[in-house]
């Protein structure tokens, strides 16, 4: 498992600077954030700018493997227009990750917290609609999608399953992937989302199993969704490392760390090369 | 529907005395608590005594129609305890034939969970000890409701994370479902669904025609206090507005605390002045 590192967290940077900056302290593989990718599909020359990547990783040596999908994007909104619109983004995103040599587009797996359970079925049809025409499309592209595992909700929460949020275990994914039925939809899997959740690591991973192609790797305390760097939660690393290797992760261990920013540039990237070295130190174990 | 409430909420009455300061008072209705059951059990002759105080629920005009059974194991995979919490059961349920009870109310505990696996075999023990005792049921007369219960929000975890099963609707009509008997529905605990944030009039919709039996009382929102309705955050007119719509006939049963320790005077002012309450609501009240 290589270390990566998720490109927002040098935001303020361009795409291109972001991955130049980071490789220069020693990172070899990193996910293009939503953020991002926002910034080349909306620059003035999108293929450009997708080409330009591309080409700044292959100067580099490095490999982008993995990018974040839209993050907004509410592939089952009961708001048709809204719903489109996402939808169409996220294709458009898709076929620019093609251009730029990623493989893989992690994804959300929506939803409103529907008041009623005539509402909630409607949107489990909406979603299931939804990632079948992503996965039609992605299949077009040679791309896959990563459906992202979330966290339930607080207790002031009000729904027609209380604070219960669609995803927020590893079966419900699996539900949503098996009646897609395409063998290009497979799981990111959010430790920290887990955490949150009180899904053990080595638990989550290993109920993902095959399906796993994608990581996200944070930590927390267990109270909140805190996106730290590993090692600064309670997640127990050494026992979550070793179930990737039981089942065979053989992907990159990606880190979506946004606790960590909020530093002058300069220093986030002296921070990230500290994060580098534990990061290896951990999976040298 | 009849208002009614748990036997407990004046323990230190004893059942009898309970029960006879209830119906003083204008209870039409009453749940038979788990500790009164266990001492009707435990009593010299339990058939005798079951049958004296089904005679005295019914000579003081009341009616007994459900009761809160053992919190069993029905998912446990320690088939020795499961079978000796079952076996329980079904001695009680067969008490509460004879003190004319016709629902017996049941938690649908499994624990939690560690792996998936574990997870399917607990989902499949859990339907069959519901089998079971409702196939027993079905051959007395009787009735058995499952009742929600509520996510933990702290350390427990299992396989689903910070899940228990039982928490929502559906949960509850998938057991049903499976287990696929008339005589098998749902014992709605009001304060539980607030815990868990479902809208009270939701829940109930969510239970319609399924909804047998009655677990009414409030809270705040961040733990099972079992206090009496407009002391807690719960919507009460939503919930009788509910209970309407769906037409259930049945009890409106508080299952709220008792005011253990107090003088007796002080406790059956407070349960008279509760049910004035539920009178209220039931008749209307705080309708916006």
């Amino acid at each position: 498992m290589t270390p990566a590192l998720w490109t927002a967290i040098v935001v303020e940077l361009s795409p291109t600077e972001a991955v130049r900056a980071l490789a220069g302290i020693g990172w070899e593989a990193f996910e293009l954030s939503t953020e991002h990718l926002v910034m080349i599909a909306e620059a003035e020359a999108p293929e450009q700018a997708a080409d330009d990547l591309r080409d700044v990783a292959e100067e580099l040596g490095v490999a982008i493997p993995q990018a974040h999908l839209l993050i907004q994007a509410n592939v089952a909104a009961a708001d048709d227009e809204a719903r489109e619109r996402d939808l169409a983004t996220v294709m458009r995103q898709i076929v620019l990750c093609e251009r730029m040599g990623i493989e893989v587009g992690v994804i959300h797996p929506g939803g409103e917290r529907p008041a009623t359970l005539d509402e909630e079925r409607a949107e489990r049809a909406r979603r299931l609609e939804s990632f079948a025409r992503l996965a039609g499309h992605a299949a077009q592209h040679g791309f896959a999608l990563a459906v992202e595992n979330m966290t339930d909700a607080s207790r002031a929460t009000r729904g027609a399953l209380g604070q219960r949020s669609f995803g927020a275990t590893i079966p419900e994914l699996h539900e949503l992937i098996d009646a897609v039925g395409a063998d290009n939809v497979g799981i990111c899997l959010d430790v920290g989302h887990g955490n949150v959740q009180g899904l053990d690591m080595a638990e989550s991973v290993r109920q993902c199993g095959e399906r796993l192609i994608a990581l996200h790797i944070q930590d927390n305390d267990g109270s909140s969704d805190q996106h730290l760097a590993p090692t600064r939660g309670s997640i127990d690393w050494e026992a979550g490392i070793a179930a990737l290797r039981e089942i065979g992760f053989e992907g990159i261990f990606n880190l979506e760390i946004p606790g960590e920013r909020g530093l002058p540039v300069e220093l986030t990237l002296a921070r990230m090369e500290g994060v580098l070295a534990a990061t290896q130190w951990l999976l040298s174990r | 529907m009849y208002i009614g409430a748990t036997s407990h909420v004046l323990m230190d009455a004893g059942l009898e005395g309970s029960l006879r300061a209830m119906a003083r008072m204008g209870w039409e209705g009453v749940e038979l608590a788990l500790p009164h059951l266990r001492e009707i059990a435990n009593a010299d002759r339990p058939e005798a005594e079951a049958e004296r105080i089904g005679a005295l629920v019914a000579e003081l005009g009341m009616r007994m129609p459900q009761v809160h059974f053992e919190v069993a194991e029905m998912g446990s995979l320690d088939a020795e305890k499961r079978n000796a919490d079952l076996t329980l059961v079904e001695r009680h349920l067969e008490l509460c034939v004879r003190m004319g009870i016709e629902v017996g109310i049941l938690h649908p505990v499994g624990g939690m969970p560690a792996d998936l696996d574990e997870y399917a075999r607990v989902a499949q023990t859990r339907v069959d000890s519901f089998a079971r005792v409702v196939e027993f049921a079905a051959g007395r007369g009787f009735s058995i409701a499952i009742e929600n219960t509520y996510d933990p929000h702290g350390d427990e975890t299992s396989a689903m994370g910070r899940r228990r099963f039982g928490s929502v609707i559906p949960d509850l009509l998938e057991v049903i479902d499976a287990v696929g008997m008339d005589n098998f529905g749902i014992c709605l605990d009001t304060g539980h669904t607030n815990l868990q944030g479902i809208p009270v009039g939701e829940a109930l919709r969510q239970c319609g025609g399924r909804l047998i039996a009655t677990h009414m009382n409030d809270n705040h929102g961040h733990a099972d206090e079992h206090i009496e309705p407009l002391r807690g955050t719960l919507d009460w007119p939503a919930a009788v507005a509910a209970l309407r719509e769906i037409r259930y006939e049945g009890i409106f049963n508080l299952e709220i605390g008792p005011l253990r320790g107090q003088p007796i005077e002080a406790q059956e002012a407070w349960l008279e002045s509760v049910l004035t309450t539920a009178r209220w609501l039931l008749a209307g009240g705080g309708v916006r």
